[in-house]
């Protein structure tokens, strides 16, 4: 019953609550959302650094097909390596759900395994493995198979550096998610007579779409904005938003249009963001509605 | 609506056996309730009945078909579980309509048999709610008509109501009874709660280390366990150890008429069967009384030391320290957790 709830705790009239907040709401002010806003207001202005509005500098990025390029190539690579993820983990993470033992205990750590393993690391062992001339090749050629295709400095480089990279996260969140079913949910969906394939279908996804939408949105966030995997993986033409930031700022040296980049880059993820609120929001009320 | 013959059924985990050889027939239309403490098999052997467990060994034969290799989906039978295992992200309605749906029925045909176990139910216009916004109790009801509604012949009831409150466990048990016998579907029904078991059941089966320890109904139970176990387990009963010497067993400095051979042997006697007032033979005392609504049940130590429980009428007014007289009324004598004497 509601009404027998205690009030929630008033801290926004608590001093000490304000208190302790206060510095780090100071300090992402300072550092963080003032300097965004102003290079977000500066790409409103025009190109040339002169006062007014103007939407000049977006005009340049859309109206250049080398940027749209780069662009529709980052939402190409995020999307694939979003969909693989879930497709390489979501098997991982039901195995290790309904099997116990061993063997699960030994590929839920090799599955966590990159998480320990510092970015460049992962790139460098990946260059040295598939890259050209690399491990595989060698092994290839060895055993008469010639013509080995590297997928190093092309689109799919990144795609295998980010899989790697994200895969412990999600993996993390997936179980987490399944964690929640009850073996009796399956069994009483067993029981009235559906398949395996229906019990998935029907009663495992549905019940962990909130961990489906976490690690797509927050996975899409990071993986847009990725700039370690795409610059040492991926191809130089076209590129991946991140390097090409990176590379607008620092050896082009204009950073209206890095900012200008950064801030469609930003709205993109914003879309991920409010899923990924939304998400939380209807869970919270969900929660809310089982207290009540 | 069927009958269930369980053949000499096993159910191993490494050298643990979980069941033990057990065999046991189940009438049609039966409500047989599975009784015994935490490990003794009960819940094994009802996962085993409804498919969720492979019997090492033995036979599962519902209407004289042997089921032990079928899987849970092909059988006749419906779980109703512990946790309710209601799947949240759907609603009341959607919940019942799941084992329809995969079964091809129409839509009338859907619609018709969820209002009818609704209203079986007594949740008739809930069926919009989700599992989140229902209580306990109407979870659990939600439960029961997703089982029922697929007119399974045999039930199966693991501990359905371990995780609602006493009150309500009483009034749920009655509905089941209710619609148990409406239906006339044969039931077995798991617990560890023997008020539960001695309330609702036609038999009951005492399960201990994975055996049967004995089958009967409630009053036969009660009244005459066949083993030590049972009479421990069952309500609340005396047992104190004595010594059986040339037909006689000497308890608390009087003899009583014990027909059996020599040797030790446990006494069993109810708190009710006591002779209690002047001249009941026995002068005791009484060390504590706990009020338990109709009667007192009070701790009354004997001469020789030994304390018994003891059922005494609220009009004695006992009180703790106060003297009391007290005589061995019926009893039972158990040895190797057999009964072997009762007078």
């Amino acid at each position: 019953m509601a009404s027998d709830l205690a009030p929630p705790p008033k801290t926004s009239k608590n001093p000490l609550g304000l208190l302790m907040i206060a510095a780090p709401v100071v300090l992402m002010g300072l550092f963080l959302l003032y300097p965004a806003l102003r290079v977000v207001l500066r790409t409103f202005g025009a190109a040339d650094g002169s006062p007014g509005f103007s939407l000049e500098n977006y005009a340049r990025f859309f109206n250049d097909s080398y940027s749209l390029n780069n662009l529709g190539i980052t939402l190409w690579t995020t999307v694939v390596t979003l969909i693989l993820l879930i497709v390489v983990n979501l098997p991982i993470a039901l195995y290790l759900r309904f099997r116990k033992g061993r063997l699960a205990t030994f590929i839920q750590a090799l599955a966590l395994f990159p998480m320990f393993v510092p970015g460049v690391i992962i790139c460098y062992a990946l260059i040295r493995y598939i890259g050209p001339n690399g491990l595989l090749q060698s092994l290839l050629e060895h055993v008469g198979i010639t013509g080995y295709q590297t997928p190093i400095m092309t689109p799919w480089g990144p795609v295998i550096g980010l899989l790697w990279d994200a895969m412990p996260f999600t993996l993390l969140v997936l179980t987490a998610g399944l964690a929640g079913i009850s073996n009796a949910a399956i069994e009483a969906a067993q029981d009235v007579g559906a398949s395996r394939l229906r019990i998935l279908w029907s009663i495992v996804l549905p019940q962990i779409r909130g961990s489906l939408v976490v690690c797509t949105s927050l996975n899409f966030l990071s993986l847009f904005g990725s700039v370690l995997q795409p610059y040492m993986l991926g191809p130089t033409s076209p590129e991946l938003m991140g390097p090409f930031m990176l590379r607008t700022f620092s050896s082009v040296r204009d950073p209206l249009q890095a900012g200008t980049q950064a801030t469609i880059t930003f709205l993109i993820c914003s879309v991920a963001g409010l899923l990924y609120i939304l998400s939380m929001g209807n869970r919270r009320k969900a929660e809310k509605e089982t207290v009540a | 609506m069927a009958s269930l013959d369980l053949q000499d059924i096993s159910k191993r985990y490494s050298n643990l056996a979980a069941v033990d050889t057990l065999s046991l027939s189940i009438a049609d239309g039966e409500l047989v309730c599975l009784l015994g403490p935490s490990g003794s098999g009960k819940s094994t052997l009802l996962r085993m009945i409804g498919g969720f467990e492979i019997p090492s060994s033995g036979k599962i034969l519902i209407d004289g078909v042997d089921v032990a290799p079928v899987p849970p989906d092909k059988r006749p039978t419906a779980m109703v579980f512990q946790s309710h295992a209601l799947w949240t992200h759907m609603n009341v309605w959607e919940n019942i309509a799941f084992g329809l749906k995969l079964r091809k029925f129409s839509r009338d045909e859907v619609a018709a048999k969820i209002a009818r176990v609704m209203e079986l139910v007594g949740l008739t216009g809930y069926e919009k709610r989700h599992p989140s916004q229902l209580s306990g109790g109407q979870q659990q009801r939600v439960a029961i008509a997703r089982s029922i509604v697929l007119e399974p012949k045999i039930l199966l009831l693991d501990e359905p109501f371990a995780s609602l409150d006493q009150h309500l466990r009483e009034h749920l048990r009655e509905e089941v009874r209710q619609i148990q016998r409406q239906l006339g579907i044969t039931t077995i029904f798991v617990t560890h709660g023997q008020d539960e078991a001695l309330a609702l059941a036609d038999r009951i089966v005492v399960m201990s280390k994975g055996k049967i320890e004995q089958v009967g109904t409630p009053d036969e139970i009660y009244a005459r366990p066949q083993t030590e176990f049972v009479a421990g387990f069952i309500g609340v009963m005396n047992l104190v150890s004595a010594t059986v010497s040339g037909g006689s067993l000497a308890f608390a400095g009087e003899a009583l008429s014990a027909p059996v051979a020599d040797g030790l042997a446990t006494l069993a006697i109810r708190p009710e069967d006591w002779k209690v007032g002047e001249g009941a033979g026995l002068k005791a005392t009484v060390t504590r009384t706990v009020n338990l609504g109709a009667y007192v049940l009070a701790d009354v130590a004997l001469p020789d030391g030994t304390t018994v429980k003891v059922h005494l009428d609220k009009a004695r007014a006992v009180r703790e320290g106060d003297p009391i007289e007290i005589g061995i009324g019926p009893f039972a004598l158990y040895r190797d957790n057999m009964v072997i004497h009762r007078s």
